[in-house]
């Protein structure tokens, strides 16, 4: 394989932790915000923790050439924020999960 | 609810206040006359919504966003702001077309008999106070003596210092 230097790597997939606040805005409009950018092929958006005011959620996205900074950008924009990011895939296809034991 | 509600009362409070006056001496109250107060009356009143619907969204935003980051509110405008906004704007077209149905309440039959309002007025402060008892007599009660007694303040306010004569 062949990598050009100063050309962006394309990311697959990324796995954020975020939050969203629970009222004014839902994982609907998470999932379909996040749909919108570009490269972006599917999304995937699941409730990890419940809180008074707060959703935790898990969001997968999955993609050709996911722009990172747009996708939090657009977290940004429905109201919510970018815990952590917990899991990225970087190149042609997406490698099985590995294990150690 | 509350918005369509609190603008009918709106509505007939201020249209009764301001043509108190005109009314209770056996003033004329032209058409020209009905339009301008029922227009002036149902925008103040959304106004005064929007101010303070706006500025309660905008405080919960901010709230919300505080309890999501943990940090100040920044400043770029979200989807939430969107929908405070979406939201205000519904409460202000609400009340200002509940407002225009108040005023009219009290101004038309008005202008048809001098006296006639006194029904329309009593027929509004009983639906109101209905809708918003909550199929409670005694909150049902409480809410027409309310209700009567501010009209019967603004009237009498309108008729002491007289704003059309």
């Amino acid at each position: 394989m062949v990598v050009i230097v100063g050309q962006r790597t394309p990311i697959r997939r990324i796995v954020i932790d975020a939050a969203i606040p629970t009222k004014g805005v839902t994982i609907v409009d998470v999932a379909r915000e996040l749909y919108k950018v570009e490269g972006v092929k599917a999304v995937r958006v699941t409730v990890d923790d419940v809180d008074v005011d707060v959703l935790g959620l898990v969001v997968v996205v999955e993609g050709v050439d996911v722009d990172y900074g747009e996708i939090e950008e657009t977290l940004e924009k429905v109201g919510g924020v970018v815990h952590s990011i917990d899991e990225v895939v970087v190149g042609e296809y997406i490698p099985e999960e590995g294990s150690t034991t | 609810m509350r918005y369509l509600i609190l603008g009918g009362l709106d509505g007939i409070i201020t249209a009764g206040t301001l043509s108190a006056y005109v009314i209770f001496r056996g003033g004329a109250l032209t058409i020209d006359l009905i339009v301008s107060l029922t227009l002036v009356v149902a925008t103040i009143n959304a106004l005064t919504v929007f101010v303070a619907e706006f500025s309660h969204q905008m405080r919960e935003v901010r709230e919300l966003s505080y309890k999501v980051a943990l940090r100040e509110e920044r400043m770029s405008w979200t989807l939430l702001h969107t929908r405070a906004l979406r939201d205000t704007l519904k409460s202000v077209v609400s009340n200002f077309f509940a407002s225009m149905l108040g005023a009219l309440a009290v101004l038309i039959p008005a202008y048809i008999a001098p006296y006639a309002f006194v029904i329309s007025v009593a027929a509004a402060v009983v639906l109101a106070s209905f809708v918003m008892s909550d199929k409670s007599w005694r909150g049902f009660i409480e809410l027409v003596a309310t209700i009567s007694g501010a009209v019967f303040i603004g009237l009498l306010i309108g008729l002491t210092f007289p704003v059309i004569t």
